[in-house]
């Protein structure tokens, strides 16, 4: 997925109902996360989850300002 | 939450991803640095003091863990999903982490448990009045763009998707005469 498809400007009409749709037949209880690299906005640094989740139970919540 | 927690080495992070509902006042990322800007907007205005980790621009960590808005994942050692949802919610989240910290509690005064595998009908509570204002100061656009999805949604259209979500997969063939 492009950045440009990723990052709608406009609602999809259809809400991105397929990620909806697709949630609960992948990525299941009992598999490993992906851990790809995130920024950490407090240092500007590179973070992964399993900075984290290594050091215990690691609640990860997803969402911007809406 | 992570106040309640502190003593029993539960973390807790905030990905921040893609705008759900883009407005003319916090708009779609253009550029990382626009990611940034708002993710720190974010910050600051719900006084966030969990780690606050920004997501790449294409949606990388995203669409890994399924581009749903508002997703929670519990984690345990591994990065070993040990719960998740398609949407947050607060005393699902807390009740999950009760029952989870329960038997680790337990396993360690010697109490002997197998694994199994559960699931469970989630109900969240819908706080209508704060999603509302989140559309509002992103912009009069979001709030039109939503109500006019509501009404396709009320009209029954892409509802089939939905509905698929909840059908249970194939079947194996029946065998029986």
């Amino acid at each position: 997925m492009t950045a440009t498809a990723y990052n709608y400007k406009i609602f999809p009409p259809d809400g991105d109902v397929e990620a909806f749709s697709n949630f609960s037949s992948y990525l299941k209880v009992g598999n490993t996360a992906p851990d790809p690299e995130l920024v950490d906005l407090a240092t500007g640094g590179a973070a992964r989850l399993s900075d984290y989740s290594a050091q215990g139970l690691t609640v990860v919540e997803f969402g911007s300002l809406t | 939450m992570q106040d309640l927690y502190a003593d029993q080495h539960v973390q807790s992070v905030f990905v921040y991803v893609r705008e759900a509902h883009p407005g003319e006042i916090y708009g779609h990322h253009d550029t990382f640095e626009r990611k940034i800007e708002y993710a720190t907007a974010f910050r600051d205005l719900f006084a966030l003091r969990r780690p606050l980790l920004v997501d790449d621009l294409t949606g990388t960590a995203h669409n890994a863990f399924g581009r749903l808005p508002n997703m929670t994942y519990i984690l345990g050692p591994g990065n070993r999903v040990v719960f998740r949802a398609d949407w947050t919610d607060p005393p699902t989240v807390k009740a999950a982490l009760d029952y989870l910290l329960a038997i680790r509690q337990r396993r360690r005064e010697g109490a002997r448990f197998a694994p199994f595998y559960a699931e469970i009908e989630g109900a969240r509570w819908v706080d209508q009045a704060a999603f509302n204002a989140g559309l509002a100061r992103n912009g009069p656009r979001a709030v039109t763009e939503f109500v006019e999805a509501q009404q396709r949604w009320a009209r029954g259209e892409h509802l089939g998707a939905v509905n698929r979500r909840r059908e249970a997969p194939t079947a194996a063939p029946d065998e029986t005469p």
